[in-house]
């Protein structure tokens, strides 16, 4: 990322989030920067407690006690979402320009309120239109996320719709404003593989027709390819990999990376046995001095005692490991270190 | 170790050595709404028709989305369900039939694993308490402490520190969670495992580690699975025979090979074009499953394939009649119409 | 923080089982004092605990004592008082002081006696209804809804009238009328519980239904039980000061605070201090009673902990940088 780009429409630098528990200070995210061009998709991939969650949190100012943000700086189209004319701002931003869809649509749908009372209502108070054309936009917008009989549907309650129903209706909510950032949390982690590919194919669509730029959160780097231009790899609380979805999955730099699509399953793969990253993350509560995957590294050495510093890969990525590119995973079963 | 399809290579539902569990026409129905106040209430098949066996050693994936049944197909086995039609044989007797004590001498034999490794542990529970709970409500070890060298024994074979045993279970991660209920499912030395989606919970990155140890037992200890799964993505490592389930009703089975590199039912092939294919480069254009409308309820009334208003074949016949679950050829059955029966 | 990390094994071992017997009770404290109210709420019922105890040895007088003399003296720091009647006394110049330290006792013995009998019942019946579930479920709850729909002080006036007053009576009389809200409330964790993927897995393993309430529901009820059965306590002292001031609960010579209000009420205009002191001392049970409820309610309730705590930390932030 140190070419010359267009201005991101979103910055974030150097962000680190705690939280104030009664164990003691956990680092929820440690520095993490990354940046998002407009109409851009990219991915953040990781496993539950790296920290994935609480970076779209803190976009949406939903960090809240316990946790705080300590550090580094949130920009919207270069200005800053944090100080305090900043923060007005973000009020206004958030809901309109940028969206969030959750991983479980049925608990941020009101179960007392038909779909049209929801699109109604974000439409008027965010759109101010009125109540006739606010309507209208709603059937469209269920027309757009592909629900049949819209008219129909928007007079229905939540627990009317299925899962992947409920999942387009939570979308069709976040583009009702005509953001220009969506930001998915495990969009399709509760829902069934056939609904999973739907829903994918959708934002995909949507991205293409509106414009729109995509944050996609998934511990899944299966459903990334067919999504997202850009990924970045979390681990404990930082990034550790990011560049481009080809380069990543064609010369994934550090061994977390490498494990990670190693063990993703594919269809055609005919070996009975996975490669599997052994162990468990470190706890944030009190994380390592060196590098936060050294526990887990086929790879590591003592040189990996000290914290490693971020560095730009040939083929344009950005890697945080002391020895980035070698084949860290030897074939299944046989799980000696090469080294 | 590389290679192993030849060792896979079984001749199911017909297997030539008495097999540990045979499912015959079994059939499940549930309560639903009363139509009218105190009048009966409605019936819903959850599962009709199953039959299949299951030879010692060996895994049989199920797979099937939500509302297809395979989790209560899971529970039926393990017989805390009540079944409606058919047997369930295990080692060679009726068990459809199995209550009270009985039926509680049968959890020796037959253990659960469940799907999330979050709620499934009792959170006031020390992890040796629920390793050795199982031996203790069954008079193995008279207490929690003289069953301590026994549980450090389990905790070996799914690969815990044994520094694990006093600690709560809310100190570990997702994947070492689901080792303990791995254990405790282990603890009573049971002959047939279902392992209920004993994945779909966990990271992607740590679905491996499980998978590979259940594989790692099954060699060591001669384990059956039943394998429960949403999708198509990781049984193929574990499974040596794949059933898919569709609405209540076994659609396909067949050796896993087969059912992945020549699907017979529609439905499977929609199965395993929804996987997500992770490289870019092989990243196919996503077709999309035709079941986008379909109404959420299991019921589906009139004769016919019950497939037939997600299924771009579905001609007269389908709407007639509904396809019998016929062998086409080899170890391979199929509940369609348009696959030719030999 | 005050206790040790659970990460450091092996070294610690020697110190921690020496922390561990008093561990417990100084984070209980520490973190009680963090919550003024709570604490203030839990330091009251400790003292009145502590006097009801000890009412013998601290009370300057006995409390049936009458003196003719000696009626309706206002307390010392008024004019006309006499020395040695620290509140004062009552109409049959008894020291209030001493009645009032009395009346503890014998409001903390039926209120703790109620709330075990009533709340031992309940909660039987509640693990049963919803354990078992179905036609057994059906019955108890009937029973249940009934007696709630019945009125409570009618049925507690009849229960009197026929068994004749007494503090036993009072004691089972209030009890009967009290236990269903524990079964509800029982009944409903009971029912969630049931679907708890661990409450499965423990039937899965083979244990027997008796096992699974008594090692596996039970102890995920005694934080809800906790919370409810304290603040049960404070409807008990309530019913039995009532009853006692109706004259169907504690009997003469022995006392209670609704007695004793119940005696200062004819001579409300000529003297205040007979009525307010005992009215003030069932206020002030009530209201420590549910201040540190309050505070219990909140620290059984992991999250909500968690959320307490940092937003003690929070403060504690800004006033540093303040």
């Amino acid at each position: 990322m140190a070419n010359a780009q267009p201005t991101p429409i979103l910055e974030v630098r150097d962000l680190c989030v705690e939280f104030d528990t009664m164990a003691g200070l956990v680092q929820g995210l440690r520095g993490v920067s990354f940046s998002v061009l407009p109409g851009e998709t990219m991915a953040l991939v990781g496993e539950s407690g790296s920290g994935k969650s609480v970076t779209a949190q803190a976009i949406m100012g939903l960090i809240g006690l316990p946790g705080r943000i300590s550090s580094g700086d949130i920009l919207w189209k270069g200005q800053s979402l944090l100080t305090r004319e900043g923060q007005k701002a973000a009020g206004k931003l958030r809901g309109k320009s940028v969206s969030m869809v959750f991983q479980d649509p049925m608990t941020s749908l009101n179960p007392l309120m038909t779909i049209g009372a929801h699109l109604v209502e974000v439409l008027r108070r965010h759109m101010g239109l009125s109540k006739d054309k606010a309507f209208a936009r709603g059937v469209d917008l269920l027309d757009a996320v592909g629900i049949t009989e819209p008219k129909r549907r928007m007079g229905q309650y939540p627990h009317e719709f299925s899962g992947g129903m409920r999942q387009r209706v939570m979308i069709a909510l976040a583009i009702a404003c005509e953001p220009e950032l969506l930001i998915a949390d495990e969009p399709t982690t509760a829902l069934d593989v056939t609904i999973q590919a739907q829903v994918l194919d959708l934002l995909a669509d949507l991205q293409k027709s509106m414009g729109l730029s995509i944050v996609l959160i998934t511990h899944d780097l299966g459903i990334v390819a067919g999504l997202c231009e850009k990924v970045a790899v979390m681990y404990a609380g930082s990034i550790v990999e990011a560049g481009a979805a080809e380069t990543v999955f064609a010369h994934a730099e550090h061994p977390y990376t490498q494990g990670l699509i190693r063990s993703t399953p594919r269809l055609d793969d005919r070996r009975a046995r996975l490669v599997s990253i052994d162990g468990a993350p470190p706890s944030l509560l009190h994380p390592p001095k060196g590098c936060a995957f050294q526990s887990r590294c086929p790879v590591a050495s003592r040189q990996c005692d000290e914290k490693p510093a971020r560095q730009a890969t040939p083929e344009g990525g950005t890697v945080t490991c002391w020895t980035p590119s070698v084949a860290a995973w030897a074939e299944p079963v046989d799980r000696q270190a090469e080294v | 170790m590389t290679d192993q399809s030849n060792r896979f290579a079984t001749d199911h539902p017909v297997a030539p050595e008495m097999p540990i569990l045979s499912v015959r026409g079994l059939g499940v129905t549930f309560d639903g709404e009363r139509e009218r106040p105190f009048g009966p209430p409605k019936k819903i098949q959850a599962l009709e028709n199953i039959t299949f066996d299951l030879a010692r050693g060996k895994t049989l994936g199920l797979v099937g989305e939500s509302g297809s049944g395979k989790s209560t197909l899971g529970r039926a086995i393990l017989r805390r369900l009540p079944i409606s039609d058919g047997r369930v044989i295990f080692d060679g007797k009726d068990i459809s039939n199995v209550k009270g004590e009985a039926l509680r001498r049968l959890t020796r034999d037959i253990q659960l694993i469940f799907q999330d490794p979050y709620t499934s542990l009792n959170p006031r529970m020390k992890v040796l308490e629920l390793i050795a709970e199982p031996l203790l409500v069954h008079g193995i070890v008279s207490s929690i402490e003289e069953a301590r060298d026994q549980v450090g024994e389990l905790m070996r074979l799914v690969n815990l520190p044994l520094d694990a045993l006093d600690r709560f279970p809310h100190g570990f991660s997702g994947g070492q969670r689901q080792r303990i209920g791995i254990a405790r499912a282990l603890a009573l030395k049971p002959r047939l495992i279902i392992a209920d989606e004993p994945v779909s919970a966990l990271d992607v990155s740590v679905r491996a580690q499980v998978v590979n140890l259940m594989q790692d037992l099954q060699q060591e200890l001669g384990l059956t699975y039943v394998f429960i799964a949403h999708d198509l993505s990781v049984v193929r490592h574990i499974s040596h025979d794949i059933a898919i389930l569709h609405r209540g009703h076994m659609v396909e089975m067949a050796d896993r090979d087969a059912i992945y590199e020549a699907p017979e039912h529609p439905y499977t092939k929609v199965l395993l074009s929804a996987v997500p294919e992770p490289d870019p480069a092989l990243r196919r254009n996503g077709d999309c499953a035709p079941e986008a409308h379909r109404p959420p309820e299991l019921n589906l009334a009139g004769p016919g394939c019950r497939y037939r208003d997600c299924c771009d074949k579905s001609g007269g016949h389908c709407q007639r009649e509904a396809p019998p679950f016929a062998r086409h050829g080899g170890g391979h059955w199929a509940a369609c119409w348009h696959v030719s029966t030999d | 923080m005050t206790i040790t990390s659970t990460s450091s094994l092996p070294e610690t071992t020697l110190k921690q089982g020496l922390l561990m017997s008093l561990a417990p009770v100084g984070r209980f404290l520490s973190e009680l004092w963090r919550d003024k109210a709570g604490f203030a709420g839990f330091a009251f019922l400790v003292l009145l605990v502590l006097v009801a105890l000890f009412a013998p040895l601290i009370a300057p007088h006995d409390p049936a004592a009458q003196s003719v003399m000696a009626r309706l003296k206002p307390p010392v720091w008024m004019e006309g008082s006499v020395p040695g009647y620290l509140l004062g006394t009552d109409m049959l110049g008894r020291d209030i002081l001493s009645r009032l330290l009395y009346g503890a006792r014998s409001s903390l013995l039926v209120s703790v006696s109620v709330v075990a009998l009533a709340g031992s019942f309940g909660v039987m019946a509640g693990l049963i209804a919803g354990y078992k579930g179905g036609l057994t479920d059906a019955v108890i709850m009937r029973i249940v809804d009934v007696q709630v729909a019945f009125p409570g002080l009618l049925l507690t006036l009849l229960l009197v009238a026929v068994i004749g007053p007494s503090t036993t009576t009072i004691i089972v009389v209030l009890a009967f009328s009290n236990w269903m809200i524990y079964t509800r409330v029982v009944r409903g964790i009971v029912m969630s519980l049931r679907q708890t993927p661990f409450i499965e897995a423990a039937e899965v393993v083979g244990c027997k239904s008796s096992r699974i309430i008594i090692k596996h529901i039970l102890p995920n009820l005694i934080a809800p039980l906790l919370t409810l059965g304290i603040l049960e306590f404070t409807n008990i002292i309530l019913a039995e000061a009532a009853l006692s001031f109706l004259g169907l609960g504690v009997q003469p010579p022995a006392t209670s605070w609704g007695l004793d209000v119940a005696g200062g009420k004819n001579y409300m205009m000529i003297a205040w201090w007979p009525i307010t002191f005992p009215g003030l001392a069932i206020a002030m049970t009530v209201l420590s009673i549910n201040l540190f409820a309050n505070w219990l309610r909140v620290t059984t309730e992991p999250a909500e902990r968690e959320k307490r705590y940092a937003r003690g930390r929070a403060a504690k932030m800004r006033r540093t940088k303040a």
